[in-house]
C-alpha cells in the first residue's frame, strides 16, 4: 500500500498505464474541439510528452486534469477558426440492424449522417460537453472537473444540446 | 415547456423527481427524445487504435533533445567571436553553390539528392538546394510538382511561395505554383505550414491531402478516401482551380491555352494523362462540361 503514495508518473509503467486509462478520452476531447483525428493525435501525443517532462510534478491522480488542461492549451495555440465537421461511427453491435433490408439500411445511413451533421453544427461548449457524456460516458460531475466549471453549467449545456439536437432533427 | 433549463440533463441521468419523470412522459415530446437519445446511442466516436499511438508517442519521446546549452568561459567566447566574425567574412567571398535543376515542358527529370532521397519533378517545374550544406541542412525550394521518397534522417525542408513543408522520412507529392500550395502525403507524417497565416499547420498522415492559397483564406484540408491515386504518367488534382489546371497542362505539353483564366473559380478533382494532349484534354473537359479546340498548338476552351 505504501509504495502507492509514492508512485510517480515517472515510471514507464505508470506513464502506459495512463496512457491506457486516459489516451481515447482526451483524444476524444480534441477530435470533438477540432474535428481532425490526425490532429487530435498529435496533440494527445504532445500533451503526453508534457506530462513526462513534468512527470515528477504531477501525480497519479492528477494526471487526468494535468493532460485536459495541456490539451487544451495545445489546442488554443493552434485553434484554426473553421467549420468543424464530425463524423462517427456505427456501433456494431446495434441490434436494430436488419441487412437484409436495404430501405432500412438507407434510411439508417441517412440518419446517421444527419445526426454527424446537427451534432457538428452545434456550439462548441454544448458539443463537447454532449460527446464527452453520450460517447465515453462521462458522470456530469467528471466533465465539470475536467473542463474547469460548475455542474451546474454542464447540466445546462446538455440540456441545450438536447433542445437544439431535437428541434434540427424534428424536420426528417 | 421544461421547468428549468437543466430538465433534460437532469432527465438523462436519472434524476428527476417522480412526478417529474410522469409528467414529462405525458408529454407529446417525450417520445423524440427518446427517440434522439437512442439514436445517438447506436454511434460512438471513431475507433481509437492505442497501440499504434502510443507507439509513435514512445518514438517521439525517444527522439533526442535540443542541444542543451553550454557554459562558455569568457575568454574564449571572444576568441570564438572571432573566428565566427572570419568564417562569416569568407562565406560571402565564396557563396555556396546552388545546384538548379530545371524540367523543360513536358519534360519529367528524377535526380537522387547527396543523402539518397529521390524527387521525381514533372513538367516546367524548377529545384534549388545546395549541396554542400545538404548533411546539415536538408532544404529545398521548389516551383512547380514533384513526388519526394526522403531517406530517413534529419528534417526535410521543401519550400515555397505557398509554405513550407517539413518531414523526417516519408514520401509525399507538391504541388506548388504561384502561391497556391497542394500536398498529399503517402507514407510518414508530414507537416505543413501555411505561408500566409505563419503559424497555421497541418501535419499530414497517409492519405491526408491540404491545399493552401495565400488568396482564399479558407484552406481544403481532408482524409483522403476520395483522392485520385496518383499514378505515374498522370498529372493529378483534388478540388484544384480549374485555371491551375490548365497553367500545368500548357507547362506539361509546350501549349498555350487561351482563357484559363476565366475559369479560375471552378473546381477540378481528378487527373490528366501527361504524355496525350488530346486524351488530357478530354479528361479534364468532359467531366466539367467543357469543349476544347485545338490548332498550331493553341487551345481554346469553351462552355459547352
Amino acid at each position: 500500500m505504501s509504495n502507492q503514495i509514492h508512485e510517480t508518473v515517472c515510471e514507464e509503467k505508470t506513464f502506459e498505464h495512463l496512457f491506457h486509462v486516459h489516451g481515447q478520452v482526451i483524444r476524444n476531447f480534441l477530435y470533438y474541439k477540432s474535428g481532425s483525428l490526425s490532429l487530435a493525435e498529435d496533440w494527445l501525443q504532445e500533451a503526453f510528452i508534457k506530462l513526462w517532462q513534468e512527470c515528477e510534478k504531477v501525480s497519479v491522480e492528477k494526471a487526468r486534469s494535468f493532460l485536459f488542461k495541456v490539451a487544451n492549451n495545445i489546442f488554443l495555440d493552434h485553434a484554426r477558426h473553421q467549420k468543424v465537421v464530425l463524423k462517427f461511427e456505427q456501433k456494431s453491435n446495434s441490434d436494430s440492424i436488419n441487412p437484409e433490408n436495404p430501405h432500412f439500411l438507407l434510411e439508417t445511413s441517412e440518419l446517421h449522417t444527419e445526426l454527424e451533421k446537427a451534432i457538428s453544427g452545434l456550439p462548441e461548449h454544448q458539443r463537447i460537453v454532449f460527446l464527452m457524456n453520450r460517447f465515453d460516458d462521462l458522470k456530469y460531475a467528471e466533465i465539470a472537473e475536467l473542463l474547469n466549471i460548475s455542474v451546474k453549467a454542464v447540466e445546462k449545456r446538455m440540456h441545450g444540446a438536447l433542445v437544439t439536437l431535437r428541434q434540427v432533427l424534428k424536420s426528417i | 415547456m421544461f421547468s428549468d433549463d437543466t430538465f433534460l440533463a437532469r432527465w438523462l441521468s436519472g434524476e428527476l423527481t417522480d412526478k417529474e419523470k410522469q409528467d414529462f412522459e405525458q408529454d407529446p415530446e417525450h417520445q423524440s427524445y427518446v427517440t434522439l437519445i437512442k439514436d445517438i446511442g447506436a454511434l460512438r466516436a471513431p475507433n481509437f487504435n492505442e497501440v499504434k499511438v502510443f507507439k509513435e508517442l514512445r518514438s517521439r519521446l525517444s527522439t533526442p533533445q535540443e542541444a542543451k546549452t553550454t557554459i562558455i568561459y569568457w575568454g574564449w567566447l571572444r576568441a570564438i567571436a572571432a573566428v565566427v566574425v572570419l568564417g562569416l567574412s569568407v562565406w560571402s567571398l565564396y557563396p555556396i553553390k546552388e545546384v538548379n535543376v530545371t524540367t523543360g515542358v513536358a519534360e519529367n527529370k528524377k535526380l537522387v539528392l547527396p543523402d539518397g532521397s529521390q524527387v521525381s519533378m514533372q513538367g516546367g517545374s524548377a529545384l534549388y538546394y545546395a549541396p554542400k550544406l545538404w548533411k546539415k541542412d536538408r532544404t529545398l525550394d521548389l516551383r512547380g510538382e514533384a513526388f519526394f521518397q526522403v531517406k530517413p534522417g534529419r528534417t526535410f525542408t521543401v519550400k515555397s511561395r505557398g509554405g513550407q513543408i517539413e518531414v523526417v522520412g516519408t514520401s509525399f507529392n507538391v504541388v506548388a505554383i504561384g502561391d497556391a500550395l497542394a500536398v498529399q502525403c503517402f507514407s510518414g507524417k508530414v507537416r505543413v505550414t501555411d505561408a500566409s497565416t505563419q503559424n497555421r499547420q497541418y501535419l499530414l498522415q497517409p492519405g491526408d491531402f491540404v491545399q493552401l492559397h495565400a488568396a482564399e483564406n479558407r484552406p481544403l484540408y481532408s482524409k483522403s478516401t476520395n483522392l485520385p491515386k496518383i499514378e505515374q504518367g498522370q498529372c493529378n488534382f483534388y478540388v484544384a482551380s480549374l485555371e491551375e489546371v490548365f497553367a500545368k497542362m500548357e507547362a506539361q505539353f509546350n501549349v498555350s491555352i487561351a482563357n484559363k483564366e476565366k475559369y479560375q473559380s471552378r473546381r477540378f478533382t481528378g487527373a490528366f494523362r501527361n504524355d496525350n494532349l488530346e486524351l488530357a484534354l478530354k479528361m479534364v473537359c468532359i467531366p466539367m462540361e467543357l469543349r476544347y479546340s485545338l490548332e498550331n498548338q493553341l487551345v481554346k476552351i469553351e462552355d459547352k
